[in-house]
């Protein structure tokens, strides 16, 4: 009986949904901005 | 108002961080929250361990957050709400308690607010598609980083049913390395290195720094990348090297082979950018490159010239994009080609654009050279006699490109370049970035910038410097001295080190190395002088399709990098085990 893995898992559950949350706010952005989700349109930082 | 109690807020946590700097010096400084404190050398609660390189890199990266804090007083059009300053000190406590903890995943922990707070203050400029791009790029890499450690972790709890660094290390100590230990070393330390921008898992970082603001791009170049390289030293000095340590030879060989391709890649795609923000990200990924290699040498002196360096090139690059930002901010471009001639009404940023290149250009008495000659010497001890031509190539290259934008964008120097390395694409951005500028670069910014470069040049000239970081360098490395002070509160009398002094010839050579950088500098500018017509023509027909196939490498499409990252991991993996064969 480990209490810690199940410290773990609910930390990384917190931490995960913070960081989906925020990648997903940014791509519903992107498909309002350009109109699209499929990588090879969007193209304005090649260099 | 905001403003104020943010930059007090980085002030005072740059003197606690200060303070508990001086306190580590009689030893480090262990703290177990909510009273949890180890029993029988089982670790349950979560400590912060503060040793004399932790406190540093907390006190660098206040330093560098009340600064930027400082310099965004006049830069920023308008901000809603309070988002940035929120945001940037949300960063700035993560990266704080990212150096100052003794425990992994709370690291790991640390290191997802650090990645998150940074997603959002790349995409400052939301509305833009460019810095959506950019901080998408950054996220989506940053988090499969991420994701990588947390899957290390996973593997070593399994293993050793600890998550504190130095319980962990006890319980790996003196067994051979097996395919799990390997494996977890190989996705904790990958999943660093995409953070720290280590080629090939770097392709985020440019792309990264082109989008975001000044301010924070002063912070990403400046701590957030050594960090992690500070966090990849810290959990093999503590977790693996009880295992690793008879493998030391053929693990420094992996990890100096990384640092010195990235150091060469960076260099040579610095070079050929004209985008001044992007000129200075993959100088960082060059340096990147450089402090790996100090740090894989896997001695207390490589690691004493990397904080040094760290610092002085840290204060250095923070001072450069302060530079660019005031470039930004006054003459409404950020294109060296764009800005041609522009920069003689600002002369003070031209000048200290200068000096900040030959700071890279590790010249005497930065405290770049310093760091650099004391790697040097660690890497000659460990048997990496090559590395001097690295560091003055890399810093010649680097500290070229810089001067050659100088002298292209206040002096007005230099042929036309051909359009194909241009980056106007990105100037609709870069407009909207900074509020309409009045007719004097505001004190607010031209104080940092100045400050910040002073101090890459009192590192290189405090004495006795280089004795005391190479002490705590020897402490950071000694696990045992570690595991005891954490898990038994006893302090270890500190590991003998015959201190040594920095060679003369190294300090010498950053001279060479500055020579060089002015010799690149003034070739590229002046090369339609110096070189017969036909001859340039055609080297220049080859020379440039070849750089503009290496550079298409870096092509803003997620799934590229990501195919990158994979490759990376592998190679990493797969060297690894040959080397703990």
């Amino acid at each position: 009986m480990d209490p810690v893995v199940q410290a773990l898992t609910l930390t990384d559950i917190v931490v995960g949904v913070t960081v989906t949350a925020l990648l997903l706010s940014l791509v519903i952005q992107a498909e309002k901005r350009t109109g699209t989700l499929n990588p090879d349109d969007l193209r304005p930082l090649e260099g | 108002m905001v403003e104020a109690v943010a930059e007090a807020v980085g002030a005072a946590t740059t003197g606690v961080c200060a303070a508990l700097l001086v306190r580590a010096g009689r030893g480090p400084l262990v703290y177990w929250f909510s009273g949890w404190h180890p029993r029988r050398g089982v670790a349950l609660g979560i400590s912060f361990a503060i040793d004399r390189l932790g406190a540093g890199m907390a006190t660098m990266v206040a330093a560098l957050v009340t600064a930027a804090l400082v310099f965004s007083v006049r830069y920023f059009e308008e901000i809603e709400g309070h988002r940035f300053h929120i945001l940037t000190l949300v960063f700035m406590g993560a990266m704080v308690g990212f150096a100052l903890t003794g425990d992994l995943f709370n690291m790991f922990v640390w290191f997802e607010l650090m990645s998150v707070a940074g997603y959002g203050l790349t995409g400052t400029e939301i509305e833009m598609p460019a810095p959506l791009q950019g901080a998408l790029n950054f996220g989506i890499l940053n988090s499969i980083g991420g994701f990588m450690i947390l899957w290390g972790i996973g593997l070593v709890y399994a293993r050793t049913g600890a998550l504190n660094l130095a319980q962990i290390g006890n319980a790996l100590a003196g067994r051979r390395p097996d395919g799990l230990v390997v494996m977890a070393f190989t996705l904790i330390l990958a999943g660093l290195f995409v953070k720290a921008s280590v080629v090939p898992f770097h392709f985020w970082l440019p792309d990264a720094h082109a989008v975001a603001p000044t301010p924070v791009c002063v912070l990403f170049s400046g701590v957030m990348v050594e960090l992690a390289l500070y966090g990849a030293a810290r959990v093999y000095w503590t977790a693996f090297d009880g295992a690793m340590s008879p493998y030391a030879v053929g693990l420094s060989k992996v990890l100096v082979g990384f640092g010195a391709l990235t150091a060469l890649v960076g260099a040579v795609m610095c070079f050929a950018q004209q985008h001044l923000k992007r000129l200075l990200a993959l100088s960082t990924v060059s340096h990147i490159g450089l402090f790996l290699v100090g740090v894989g040498v896997l001695n207390h002196v490589g690691l004493a010239g990397v904080a040094v360096y760290v610092v002085g090139h840290g204060l250095a690059k923070a001072s450069l994009f302060m530079c660019a930002g005031i470039v930004l901010h006054r003459l409404g471009g950020i294109d060296e080609e764009q800005l041609r001639g522009l920069g003689r009404s600002i002369p003070a940023a031209g000048v200290m654009l200068a000096l900040g290149g030959l700071a890279l250009a590790e010249v005497p008495p930065f405290g770049t050279a310093l760091g650099h000659t004391l790697i040097d010497d660690g890497a000659a001890t460990a048997g990496f006699g090559w590395t001097p031509w690295l560091f003055g190539l890399v810093a010649a290259v680097t500290g070229g490109a810089v001067l050659r934008a100088a002298g292209r964008v206040f002096l007005g120097l230099g042929p036309r370049e051909p359009a194909r390395f241009a980056s106007e694409r990105l100037g609709e951005v870069t407009e909207r970035e900074t509020q309409e500028a009045e007719g004097r670069t505001p004190f607010v910014m031209l104080a940092p910038a100045a400050v910040l470069l002073a101090g890459a040049l009192a590192v290189g000239v405090l004495p006795g410097l280089s004795g005391r970081v190479e002490r705590a360098a020897a402490e950071f490395e000694d696990r045992t001295g570690y595991a005891e002070r954490v898990l038994q509160g006893r302090t270890a009398p500190a590991p003998f080190v015959p201190v040594e002094p920095p060679s003369l010839g190294g300090l010498l050579s950053g001279l060479a190395s500055g020579a060089g950088a002015a010799a690149l500098a003034g070739f590229a500018l002046f090369r339609t002088r110096l070189l017969p017509n036909r001859f340039r023509r055609r080297t220049s027909a080859t020379l440039g399709r070849g750089l503009y196939l290496f550079r298409s490498l870096q092509s803003g499409h997620v799934g590229d990098y990501t195919a990158w990252l994979v490759v990376g991991l592998a190679a990493l993996g797969g060297l690894f085990a040959m080397a703990f064969r």
